[in-house]
């Protein structure tokens, strides 16, 4: 175990001490937040006042645009709490390509250790550097979000989000590591993370909240663990500042806006529960995890 | 079996249809350096994974260190140490962390692992280098970093899988003056291969492999002695080559005209003052060369005769 944990080390120092891969890592949360603050944040504000001055009657509209400006903050910083969590695992797996493609394997299969430990540090660092990434994230946009004048989160959301942020990074590391076993070279990882890199945005309905997007594309997007993944984290960001930013609107308001904003994700208008998303990621997870250890066995069976 | 620190018999490794390693057995020596030879693509590197434990020969076994081979790999992990033709340290890290955590792969105990960290960068004087990233080291500084990685759990066997391919000729020497030191204070039997002939013939045993199939098997010395032929080159005074060449049809000696000399191969050195005797009037002069383990090799591999008699 101690062994193991030694490599988990090794893989996260070469991983840290490469600058351009950690900064490319995060390279889409940067695009998710230039493009809030240039025009998404703006529409997404807006948004939040016509719901208000829609169904809210008499209001303090100075009082309305602020709590929108929040609302904004933590929806998007739950985004990018989803985005960073596969990103950066994403840069951390292409470390095994990396030693895969520079032969430097070998040196470690000829060290007493057993293959699937090997394997099983990669996605440890992965899960490591991955929640270390996220939670330096998180701690950055709350001291903004506060330096601003807004609220911070209670304790048991901050927790909340760490164990969601845990779970994302654990499956998002083992589907990403079953990926990695059908390449073979760095620059055929390297571009799959920027294709990655780019459709996150999408696929968690980040760029573009689900609302605008047509519906057929809107039900692709429920076949996919991000979308839930992200749901989840709006849903825990957002809870605090919806409820106060929303007194005194109708309920069925409230529900479609945060429909619209995939704040809470519906199939053939019955709603996904927590419990429900958390059990498609899981699946998700397991299914990558089955699939890694056939091909493992398949590949040793073929050594012989 | 105690005798040899490795003893290999029928290792045979099959890759689809093709037959990578065919049918090889050899001992090896305790304490001994060892000569793996072979062309490129000829089973060698195969050979030295399955050694290490890489993967399973389709069938053979082999004894190391005194652990069977398939059965008792862990241990024998522990027992041999291995440098790879390419470098694979860590560019962005320092030596001193990239040995440590490698070490740590075999050894969990940090003080003692800190203590052979010592003995190792004593022994190849890495201590300069400890702190610098390897990345920026040079080629010969890289290459003893990577053999102080193989020695991290103080192997008994080490392998080197070409060690030497691609270094400048002041490197290379230096490389081999560890290999010697090695052996010499450590008494560490190392196996090694390479296509350096020069650097075989200062292994104790060879063993010459082609085709997956070992063709010969023994000393440097007497692999020479039987594949290669001295040669004794006659230089004729101006003009007088074909007197010369005519002489020596009628002395039934077998030769190879060049343009301004002849060469003839020696089955004895001393045959060559008979020949020079008889043709002494017509030389400018002569010389004879040695056979080498170049010329060894090339017979062996196939395709030797005819390069043989152009270098000539």
């Amino acid at each position: 175990m101690r062994k193991m944990l030694n490599l988990v080390k090794r893989n996260c120092l070469v991983f840290m001490r490469n600058r351009s891969a950690v900064f490319f890592s995060l390279l889409a949360m940067l695009i998710v937040l230039l493009l809030q603050v240039v025009f998404l944040g703006n529409i997404n504000e807006e948004s939040v006042i016509s719901v208000l001055t829609q169904y809210g009657g008499m209001r303090d509209a100075a009082l309305d645009a602020e709590n929108a400006k929040q609302f904004t903050a933590y929806w998007t910083l739950a985004g990018i709490m989803v985005v960073n969590a596969l990103t950066v695992t994403v840069s951390v797996i292409g470390t095994m390509i990396d030693d895969q493609s520079k032969n430097r394997m070998e040196s470690f299969f000829s060290a007493p250790m057993k293959k699937w430990m090997i394997a099983l540090s990669y996605i440890i660092s992965a899960v490591v550097i991955g929640f270390v990434m996220c939670m330096l994230t998180l701690g950055v946009a709350l001291g903004y979000i506060c330096a601003r004048g807004g609220d911070l989160l209670g304790v048991l959301a901050i927790a909340k989000i760490a164990g969601y942020t845990l779970m994302n990074v654990i499956i998002f590391a083992v589907i990403m590591y079953m990926a990695a076993m059908f390449v073979k070279s760095s620059s055929a990882w390297g571009g799959l993370s920027t294709i990655i890199g780019t459709l996150v945005g999408f696929v968690g309905a980040i760029y573009l909240p689900m609302g605008s997007l047509p519906e057929s594309v809107g039900n692709v997007l429920k076949a996919f663990p991000i979308l839930h993944g992200a749901s989840l984290m709006r849903d825990v960001c957002c809870a605090d500042i919806l409820e106060k930013t929303f007194t005194g609107v109708p309920e069925l308001a409230v529900t479609e806006f945060k429909k619209a904003m995939g704040i809470t994700v519906y199939r053939n208008d019955i709603l996904f529960t927590a419990n429900e998303q958390i059990l498609i990621l899981a699946a998700y997870g397991l299914a990558a995890f089955v699939i890694v250890l056939l091909l493992m066995r398949k590949k040793r069976v073929s050594d012989r | 079996m105690s005798d040899y620190a490795m003893s290999v018999s029928h290792f045979t490794k099959q890759f689809g249809n093709h037959k990578a390693v065919n049918d090889i057995s050899f001992q090896v020596e305790e304490g001994e350096l060892f000569g793996f030879l072979g062309v490129n693509g000829a089973g060698k590197s195969t050979t030295i994974n399955m050694l290490c434990t890489l993967f399973p020969p389709t069938s053979g076994t082999a004894q190391i260190a005194g652990y069977t081979l398939g059965k008792e790999d862990d241990q024998i992990k522990h027992q041999i140490g291995v440098v790879y033709q390419n470098n694979c340290l860590d560019e962005l890290l320092t030596v001193k962390e990239n040995l440590l955590l490698r070490g740590g792969l075999y050894e969990t105990d940090k003080k003692k692992l800190k203590a052979r960290l010592q003995e190792v960068s004593e022994l190849l004087e890495l201590d300069d280098v400890l702190n610098r990233r390897f990345g920026k080291l040079s080629g010969g500084q890289k290459r003893r970093c990577e053999i102080a990685r193989a020695l991290m759990n103080t192997p008994k066997i080490l392998f080197l899988d070409e060690p030497t391919t691609g270094l400048d000729p002041a490197t290379r020497k230096s490389v081999w003056e560890i290999i010697h030191k090695l052996q010499k204070e450590k008494k560490m039997t190392v196996f090694l291969t390479t296509h350096y002939m020069e650097e075989a013939a200062k292994a104790k045993h060879i063993v010459v492999i082609d085709k997956g199939t070992i063709v010969e098997t023994g000393t440097p010395f007497s692999l020479k002695e039987k594949y290669a032929k001295d040669k004794l080159r006659l230089m004729p005074k101006e003009g007088l080559l074909d007197a010369l060449t005519a002489l020596l049809d009628e002395m039934q000696v077998a030769y190879y005209r060049h343009a301004k000399y002849v060469s003839i191969k020696l089955d004895a050195t001393l045959e060559a003052l008979t020949i020079v005797n008889r043709v002494e009037k017509l030389l400018e002069g002569f010389e004879v060369i040695q056979g080498t383990m170049d010329d060894v090799f090339l017979s062996l591999t196939g395709n030797g005769e005819e390069n043989n008699e152009k270098d000539a």
